[in-house]
C-alpha cells in the first residue's frame, strides 16, 4: 500500500510538472491591453479649439448665464451647434484619435487661429485648413461623407436645439440688451431656416438612402480630387525635380516618367470604379443635396463650402471617364524627351529673374515641351478617338441643367484660347474665335459669362445674401451691389430689396437660373460643332497645326544662349501650331 | 503465462515506470535529433522568406539602376503570372534609429504574408496607418493609434499605428523594426509624392502550373525591367546551405546521441539480465517450457517496450515543439513529421523488444542449476575487443590525419570508433581501479572496490555514465562550435561603417573626407554563386581589393602575388583555404562566378585564410566586376580612426540629404544573425536537455542495478554494518565511477573535437582545431557531481529497506 501510494504520488508529481511546462510555453502569449482611450477627450478639446479661435470670448459647454453676456450671443448658439455636429462627426468617423489631437492642438496655435480666421471671412477654403493638419484623402472623404450624412440625418434635431436654446437664453436674468437684439435676429434667420433647410420626412429618407447608395462613389471622387488636384502634382513634382536631397535627389527623366505616370494612373483608375450605375448614385445624391441645400442659408461656412465642392463634383463626374482617358494617354506618352524637356522648363520657371530671364525662350521651350506631348496623344489617340470624346461630353450634358453643360464649356474656351489670347495680346477688343461662323465673339463672351463668371457670381450673391440676412441688414447693401452688377442686364427684378427682400432675393436666383438654363441648352450644338472642326482641322491633310505641332516636337528645348534668330524660327512654328498661348498659360499656371 | 507477465509488472511498479520512463526518454531524444535539421530548415526558410512571403520572383531597384519603378502594362499581360504586388521599402528613422518601412497596395498588405494582429484599429487602414511587431511597439513604446514622425533624408511623413501584430509573417525578420503600411505614403516619405504605383520592389506570384525561369525570362525582355534585378525570391539552395552550416555539428553529434539512445535501451534491459535468468530458471524448474516463458518475456516487455514508445512519442512531440517555440519562435508553425516519429517509436520499441529478451535467451542455454547459482563462462576473447577496438580507431586517427582526401570520412569513422573503444574500455578500467583501490587500509573503501570491481552493474554504470557524458560533451562542444564558427571573425569588424544605398556614382573622397574615416572603400557587397568541376556553394563577394588592406588575412599564397592578381585586368578572385581544404581547388584554376544572376569565367589568383563568413567568400575587385560583370559598386566599407559610433553618426549627418543608409557593421551582422541567435539558443537548449534527459537515463540504469542488489545491501545491514557506513561505501562506488567516467571522457572529448571538427568538411565546412576546455570540463563535472550525490539523494532518510531474507 506503501509503495502504491509512492509509486502513485510519483507520477502525479511527474504529471504536473510535465504539465507546468507544457502551460508555460503554450499559454505564452502576451496580450498587450491598449492605452485608454482619449478619443472624446480629444474631440472636446477641438471643439474648444474651434469655438475658441472663432471667437476668443467662445468656450465650449458655456452655460445660458454665460452666453447671456456675449454681445454674440446669438451667433455662438448657432456657431456652437454646428461645431458640435462636426466634432460629433468626428468622434464617430474613422479618423485615428491622435489625429484629432494634431488637428486640435494645430487649431489652438496661432496658425491655426489664423487659418480658421481666415477660412470664417471666406478668404480661404476649407480643404486649405484640412490640408494643414496631413489629413489623407481617405480621412477628407470619411469626414466630408459623415458631416453631409449627418447634417441632412440630424438637422431638425440641431435646429430645433438651437431654437429652444436661443429662446432660453432671451429669457435670462443675465442677458444685455445687445445679447437679446442678437439673439432676435438669430430667432429670426433659425426658424427660417427651420422651414427651408431642415428636409421634411420623405426628402430626409430619400437623401439618406441616396448618400448610403453614393458612398463608395463620392469617397473616389473626393479622394481622387484631393490627392491628385493641380496644386499637389505640380508642388509635388516640382519640388522633386528641383530638390537637392530626399531619397530621390537628382532624380532622372526616368524616375520623373515613372512618378508623372503613377500620379496619372491613379487618375484612369477611378474610370474603372465609377460605373455607370456609381455615376448615377453620385448624381442623384448630389442633386438632392444642391436642391435642397444650395437655395437656403445653412449658416455653417462648414456646410456651405461643402455644398459649393458638391456643386463642382456635380458639373464634372459625367466627365471623368474622359477625362481619366486623357490622363491615359498622358502617361502612356510620356518619354525621356518629353520628361527632359518639362524638366528644363519647370527649372527655368523656378529660376525665374524678371531682369536676366527670357521669356520668349521660355515660352518657346513650353511650346517645344507641350508639342511632344500633343503630338504623340493625338497620334495614339487619333481623329476618331478624340470626336468620340467629344461626342460623349456632349451626350452627357443635360441641356435642361446648364451646370453639366460645365465640361464641353470648357473644352471649347480651352480650344479657342488661342485665337482669343492673341487677339488680346495684340491689343484688339475686337477678338476673333477660330470659327466665327460657328461661334461668334458674343457667343463665346456670353459662354464664358454661363460657365464662369455668372455661376461664380450667383454664388457670391446667395452667400452675400445669407450673409446680409445674419447681419441683420435691412438694407442688403453687399447682396444688393452684387446683383447690381452682375444681374441687371439679365433680370428685370420689380421688388424692392429693403421691403420684400425674400421675394427679391427670389427674382434674381431664378432669373439667373434660368438665363444659364436657356444659354447652356442653346449653345451646346454650336459648341459640339466648333470642337469637331478642331479636330477636322488638326487631321486633316496638309494640316498647318498638325505639321507645325510635329515640326516642333521633333526639335530640342533651346539653352539659354540660343540665338535670337532660333528662337524667332521656333516661335514661328509655336504659333502656327496655336501651341505659344497655351504655353503661356502653362507658364502661368506653373508660376502660381 | 499472460497473467504471470502482469504478476511481474506489479510486482516492481517503481522499476516498471523506471524503465518506461527511459524508454520514453530516448525515443524523445532520437526524435529530437532526426527532426532537428528540419526544424531548423522550416525556421531559417520562414525568417529569409519573411519579405518575400509567398512570392516566386521579385523585381528590385539597383545601385546602377533607377530608384523607383511602377508595374507596367507588359507585366500585367505576360502569361503565368497569378499575382503581382508592387511594394516600397525605405529605410527611415525614428527617434534615431533605424527602421524599415514597408508599402503595399490598398488591399494587398496580405497578400504576401498574413498578419496575426494582436490588437487593431477600428474601421479600415489609411494611407498613413502602419503595422507593427509586438516587439518592436514593446521597443519603442507605442500603443495603437499613436502617432510617428519618420524622416528619410530631409523628407518626413506621419504614421499612425493601426495595428501591433505578433511577431510572425513579415515580422519574423524584425530586425531592423518592420513597419508595414501602404506605398503611397512610404513614396511620399521617399519622394514627397504620395501617388500609388510607385515602388521598388515588385513581388510576383507565378501560377502553379507556369514555369518560373521563363517567367523571369518574359520579365527581363521589358524595357522597363531591363536595368533592374530580376531573381527568384526564395533562394531555397541557400537556405539549405545556410541550414547545413548551423547544424552540421549537432547533427554529428546527433549520430552519437542516437547511437547512444540505443545502447542505453539495450544496456537497460541488461541491467537486469542476472535476476532474470533466475527467474527462468525457477518457472523451469516449476515446470515450464521455453516457448511458455518465452511467451511470457514477449508479454511482459511489449506491455513496457510499447508503453515507453507511446509516452515517448507524446513526449517528443511536446517537447520538441516546445523547445522550438522556447528558442525559435513562438510563432513559426513547425511540422512534426510523422515518419520520424514512428521511427523514433519503433527503434525505441523494438531495441527494447531485442534486449529484453536476451536474458530468457541467455538462460536457454545453460541449465536450471546453472541459471540458478548465476555461473558466469567469462569468454576468452575478453580483453581481445577492447585491444582491437583500440588498435582500429588509432589506424582511423592515423589515416584521418595523414590522408587528406578522405579526412572527413574517417573523421566520422574515428569517432565511431573511439565511442566504441571508450564503451568498451572504460569498464576495464573501473575494474582495474577497483582492483588497485582494493589495497587500501580503509573498510569502506575496500569494500566498495570489491564491488566495483566485482559487480556487473557498475561496469554498465561506468559504461553509460563515460559514453553519455561523452556525447554531452560533444553536444556542448558542438554548441560552442556553431556560435564561434559564426560569431568568431565579427570582431574583425568592429570599427568598420557599411553605407549602402548608394549611387554608383558616388565620390569616394567625399566619404574618406569626413572626420574620423581612417579608410573608405567602394565595393561590392553581394552573394554569388561559384562553381567548380565538382560543386556549386553560395559564396559571399566581397566586391573590392581594398578589402585586403582592411581585414586581416592570413597570406597562404604570397601578399605579392595575391594584390597583383586582385590588381590585374584578369578576372582573378582570391579564395579561403577552405576552398583548397574541401574541394581542391588552387590558383591558377579556372572556375565560375555567378553574381547578380551573371555568370563569368574566372581565374583562382591566390589563397587566403580568415574566418570570414566560415571561408566562404571571395574577393574580386570592383574594377573586374564592373568590367567584366557590368555589375557597379553597391556599397562603401568605412574603417573608422575612433569612435564608430560617432563616425556613423558623422556620416548620416554628412549625407542625410542622399538617403543613405549608414549603419555599423556589428549592427548589420546583428540584424543578419537574429535569425541565428535563436538556432544557436535551440542547440544550447538541445544541448541541455539531451545531457539532461542523457543523465536521468544513466542514474535510471543505475538505479535499476542497485536494486537488483538491495538483498546484499540488506544482507549487510543486518550483519552489523552501520547505515553510514553503508551510504559511505555506496558514494565511494558512485564517486569512483563518476570520477574514472570524467576523466576517460575528458580525455577523448578532445579526439572527438577534431574528428568532429574534420567530419564538418562533409558539409562544405572547413575549421581549424579549436577546444574549449571549460565548456567540456563544466559539463563533465556537473554531471559526474551529481551522479556522486545519488546515493545521498536515494537514501536521503537514511532508511534502507531490511528484507527478510
Amino acid at each position: 500500500m506503501r509503495r502504491l501510494t509512492k509509486v502513485t504520488s510519483l507520477v502525479l508529481v511527474v504529471l504536473l510538472l510535465v504539465t507546468a511546462a507544457f502551460s508555460l510555453v503554450a499559454c505564452n502569449k502576451n496580450k498587450k491591453k491598449g492605452e485608454p482611450d482619449h478619443r472624446a477627450e480629444y474631440c472636446d478639446s477641438l471643439e474648444s479649439a474651434i469655438l475658441s479661435g472663432l471667437n476668443s470670448d467662445w468656450g465650449k459647454d458655456m452655460n445660458d448665464n454665460q452666453v447671456a453676456v456675449l454681445s454674440s450671443s446669438g451667433n455662438y448658439i448657432v456657431t456652437s451647434a454646428w461645431v458640435k455636429l462636426i466634432c460629433d462627426t468626428v468622434e464617430e468617423s474613422s479618423l485615428q484619435s491622435a489625429k484629432i489631437k494634431v488637428f486640435a492642438d494645430f487649431l489652438g496655435s496661432d496658425e491655426g487661429k489664423a487659418m480658421l480666421s481666415n477660412f470664417s471671412d471666406n478668404s480661404s477654403s476649407l480643404l486649405d485648413l484640412l490640408y494643414q493638419v496631413d489629413f489623407t484623402a481617405e480621412d477628407i472623404s470619411s469626414l466630408i461623407y459623415g458631416f453631409v450624412y449627418k447634417t441632412v440625418d440630424k438637422s431638425e434635431e440641431m435646429m430645433d436645439g438651437i431654437i429652444n436654446r436661443i429662446s432660453d437664453v432671451k429669457t435670462n436674468n443675465f442677458a444685455t440688451p445687445e445679447s437679446i437684439s442678437n439673439l432676435t435676429i438669430y430667432l429670426t434667420n433659425v426658424n427660417k431656416s427651420r422651414t427651408q433647410f431642415v428636409p421634411n420626412a420623405a426628402e430626409k429618407s430619400l437623401m439618406l438612402d441616396a448618400l448610403k447608395k453614393a458612398e463608395s462613389g463620392i469617397s473616389d471622387i473626393v479622394k481622387f480630387a484631393y490627392g491628385i488636384s493641380l496644386d499637389s502634382i505640380t508642388d509635388n513634382i516640382l519640388s522633386v525635380i528641383t530638390s537637392e536631397d530626399g531619397a530621390l535627389s537628382d532624380v532622372t527623366d526616368a524616375e520623373i516618367k515613372t512618378i508623372l505616370s503613377a500620379v496619372a494612373s491613379n487618375a484612369a483608375s477611378l474610370k474603372s470604379s465609377l460605373t455607370k450605375e456609381e455615376t448615377g448614385n453620385i448624381n442623384e445624391a448630389l442633386n438632392l443635396i444642391i436642391n435642397k441645400f444650395d437655395t437656403t442659408s445653412s449658416s455653417s461656412l462648414v456646410f456651405a463650402q461643402i455644398v459649393t465642392y458638391s456643386k463642382y463634383a456635380y458639373m464634372i463626374v459625367d466627365a471623368v471617364p474622359e477625362i481619366c482617358d486623357v490622363l491615359g494617354a498622358f502617361a502612356r506618352n510620356i518619354d525621356d524627351s518629353i520628361i527632359g524637356a518639362f524638366r528644363t522648363i519647370l527649372t527655368e520657371v523656378n529660376n525665374y529673374d524678371e531682369k536676366t530671364s527670357n521669356l520668349d525662350l521660355m515660352i518657346v521651350n513650353g511650346s517645344v515641351g507641350l508639342s511632344k506631348l500633343i503630338s504623340k496623344m493625338s497620334n495614339e489617340l487619333g481623329k476618331d478617338g478624340i470626336n468620340n470624346i467629344v461626342q460623349s461630353l456632349y451626350e452627357k450634358s443635360d441641356s435642361h441643367d446648364y451646370q453639366k453643360t460645365t465640361p464641353i464649356y470648357i473644352a471649347d474656351m480651352i480650344a479657342n484660347f488661342d485665337s482669343v489670347l492673341k487677339n488680346l495680346l495684340a491689343g484688339s477688343e475686337d477678338f476673333v474665335t477660330k470659327h466665327p461662323e460657328i461661334i461668334s465673339k458674343d457667343m463665346f463672351i456670353r459662354i464664358i459669362n454661363i460657365t464662369v463668371s455668372l455661376r461664380s457670381s450667383l454664388n457670391k450673391f446667395k452667400a452675400a445674401y445669407y450673409e446680409d440676412v445674419i447681419n441683420g441688414e435691412k438694407t442688403f447693401s453687399k447682396s444688393s451691389m452684387l446683383a447690381t452688377r452682375s444681374f441687371s442686364d439679365i433680370v428685370n427684378n420689380p421688388y424692392n430689396v429693403a421691403y420684400q427682400p425674400e421675394l427679391w432675393y427670389s427674382t434674381y436666383v431664378n432669373g439667373v437660373t434660368s438665363y444659364l438654363t436657356e444659354y447652356s441648352e442653346k449653345y451646346l450644338d454650336d459648341v459640339k460643332l466648333d470642337l469637331e472642326k478642331f479636330v477636322e482641322e488638326y487631321f486633316e491633310s496638309g494640316s498647318q497645326i498638325k505639321n507645325s505641332t510635329e515640326k516642333l516636337a521633333k526639335m530640342d528645348i533651346l539653352p539659354d544662349n540660343a540665338p535670337l534668330a532660333t528662337i524667332e524660327e521656333y516661335k514661328q512654328y509655336a504659333e502656327k501650331s496655336g501651341l505659344y498661348s497655351y504655353s503661356t498659360m502653362l507658364l502661368v499656371l506653373l508660376a502660381m | 503465462m499472460i497473467k504471470f507477465a502482469l504478476k511481474n509488472i506489479k510486482s516492481k511498479p517503481l522499476r516498471v515506470a523506471g524503465t518506461v520512463l527511459s524508454i520514453a526518454v530516448v525515443v524523445a531524444m532520437i526524435f529530437c535529433m532526426l527532426s532537428f535539421k528540419n526544424a531548423v530548415y522550416e525556421f531559417i526558410y520562414a525568417s529569409e522568406t519573411a519579405s518575400a512571403g509567398s512570392s516566386d520572383i521579385v523585381i528590385l531597384t539597383k545601385s546602377d539602376s533607377d530608384r523607383i519603378t511602377n508595374v507596367s502594362a507588359p507585366l500585367i499581360n505576360i502569361d503565368g503570372i497569378e499575382e503581382i504586388v508592387p511594394s516600397m521599402s525605405v529605410y527611415a528613422v525614428l527617434n534615431g534609429e533605424y527602421i524599415q518601412i514597408r508599402g503595399y497596395e490598398d488591399g494587398k498588405t496580405e497578400s504576401l504574408q498574413k498578419i496575426n494582429y494582436i490588437e487593431k484599429d477600428t474601421g479600415n487602414m489609411n494611407s498613413d496607418s502602419v503595422i507593427i511587431s509586438s516587439s518592436c511597439a514593446e521597443h519603442f513604446s507605442l500603443s495603437i493609434g499613436d502617432r510617428i514622425a519618420l524622416t528619410l533624408g530631409s523628407n518626413s511623413a506621419s504614421f499612425y499605428v493601426y495595428g501591433i501584430a505578433e511577431n510572425s509573417g513579415y515580422f519574423l525578420s524584425d530586425s531592423p523594426f518592420q513597419f508595414v503600411g501602404r506605398n503611397n505614403q512610404v513614396a511620399k516619405l521617399a519622394s514627397g509624392t504620395a501617388a500609388e504605383g510607385i515602388c521598388n520592389a515588385i513581388y510576383i506570384k507565378v501560377s502553379p502550373d507556369a514555369d518560373t525561369e521563363s517567367v523571369m525570362e518574359s520579365i527581363k525582355a521589358i524595357e522597363a525591367y531591363r536595368d533592374l534585378s530580376v531573381e527568384i525570391a526564395k533562394d531555397e539552395k541557400y537556405i539549405e546551405e545556410q541550414t547545413n552550416s548551423l547544424t552540421a555539428p549537432v547533427v554529428l553529434s546527433g549520430a552519437a546521441v542516437m547511437a547512444l539512445g540505443i545502447v542505453f535501451i539495450a544496456i537497460l534491459f541488461m541491467m537486469t539480465s542476472k535476476e532474470k535468468v533466475r527467474l527462468v530458471a525457477k518457472y523451469k524448474a516449476a515446470g515450464a517450457t521455453n516457448r511458455q516463458v518465452l511467451t511470457m518475456f514477449v508479454a511482459e516487455n511489449i506491455i513496457i517496450a510499447a508503453l515507453g514508445a507511446v509516452i515517448g512519442s507524446l513526449l517528443s512531440v511536446g517537447l520538441f515543439v516546445a523547445i522550438l517555440k522556447l528558442t525559435l519562435s513562438s510563432l513559426t508553425v513547425f511540422s512534426v513529421n510523422a515518419l520520424k516519429l514512428f521511427g523514433a517509436a519503433a527503434i525505441g520499441f523494438i531495441v527494447s523488444m531485442a534486449a529484453s529478451l536476451v536474458p530468457a535467451l541467455k538462460a536457454f542455454k545453460g541449465t536450471v542449476r546453472e541459471n540458478q547459482i548465476s555461473t558466469e563462462r567469462t569468454s576468452g576473447a575478453g580483453i581481445l575487443i577492447p585491444v582491437i577496438a583500440v588498435i582500429l580507431t588509432v589506424i582511423s586517427v592515423i589515416i584521418e590525419f595523414l590522408i587528406e582526401s578522405v579526412t572527413a570520412v574517417f573523421a566520422v569513422v574515428t569517432m565511431a570508433l573511439a565511442l566504441l573503444s571508450l564503451g568498451i574500455c572504460v569498464g576495464y578500467i573501473l575494474r582495474l581501479t577497483g582492483k588497485l583501490l582494493i589495497k587500501s587500509s580503509s573498510p569502506s573503501l575496500k569494500y566498495a572496490s570489491a564491488g566495483i570491481s566485482r559487480e556487473k552493474r557498475f561496469t554498465k554504470s561506468v559504461t553509460l555514465l563515460s559514453v553519455g557524458m561523452t556525447v554531452s560533451m560533444m553536444l556542448f562542444m558542438a554548441w560552442s562550435l556553431t556560435t564561434q564558427i559564426f560569431d568568431g571573425y565579427i570582431d574583425n569588424f568592429k570599427n568598420m561603417i557599411f553605407i549602402s544605398n548608394i549611387q554608383a556614382s558616388q565620390d569616394i573622397d567625399e566619404i574618406r573626407e569626413q572626420d574620423l574615416v581612417k579608410g573608405a572603400t567602394k565595393m561590392v557587397w553581394d552573394k554569388g554563386t561559384l562553381k567548380t568541376d565538382d560543386v556549386q556553394k553560395n559564396i559571399n563577394i566581397l566586391g573590392s581589393k581594398d578589402v585586403l588592406d582592411m581585414l586581416d588575412f592570413k597570406y597562404i599564397s604570397s601578399e605579392n602575388d595575391v594584390k597583383a592578381a586582385v590588381s590585374s585586368a584578369q578576372p582573378y578572385v582570391i579564395v579561403d583555404i577552405a576552398m583548397q581544404k574541401l574541394y581542391g581547388v588552387k590558383v591558377g584554376d579556372s572556375i565560375k562566378l555567378t553574381v547578380q544572376g551573371i555568370e563569368k569565367d574566372v581565374i583562382i589568383g591566390g589563397i587566403l585564410q580568415h574566418e570570414l563568413f566560415s571561408g566562404n567568400y571571395v574577393i574580386i575587385s570592383s574594377e573586374i566586376l564592373e568590367s567584366v560583370f557590368g555589375i557597379k559598386a553597391d556599397t562603401i566599407l568605412v574603417v573608422s580612426s575612433g569612435d564608430t559610433s560617432q563616425c556613423a553618426n558623422n556620416l548620416r549627418t554628412a549625407f542625410s540629404k542622399d538617403n543613405y543608409f549608414v549603419v555599423e557593421v556589428l549592427e548589420a551582422f546583428k540584424w543578419e544573425r537574429s535569425s541565428m541567435d535563436a538556432v544557436f539558443s535551440m542547440i544550447g537548449t538541445i544541448a541541455i536537455v539531451v545531457a539532461l534527459f542523457i543523465f536521468v537515463v544513466t542514474v535510471t540504469s543505475s538505479l535499476i542495478g542497485r536494486s537488483s542488489a538491495s538483498k546484499e545491501r540488506s544482507a549487510m545491514l543486518a550483519a552489523g554494518m552501520s547505515k553510514g557506513t553503508l551510504l559511505k561505501t555506496e558514494l565511494i562506488q558512485y564517486a569512483v565511477t563518476a570520477l574514472i567516467s570524467f576523466i576517460i571522457s575528458f580525455a577523448v572529448s578532445v579526439l572527438l573535437t577534431s574528428s568532429l571538427i574534420h567530419a564538418l568538411r562533409l558539409f562544405g565546412l572547413y575549421f581549424e582545431f579549436m577546444y574549449e576546455a571549460w565548456v567540456v570540463a563544466v559539463s563533465g563535472i556537473v554531471m559526474a557531481v551529481l551522479y556522486s550525490l545519488v546515493p545521498v539523494a536515494m537514501n536521503f532518510k537514511k532508511e534502507y529497506n531490511i528484507r527478510k531474507l
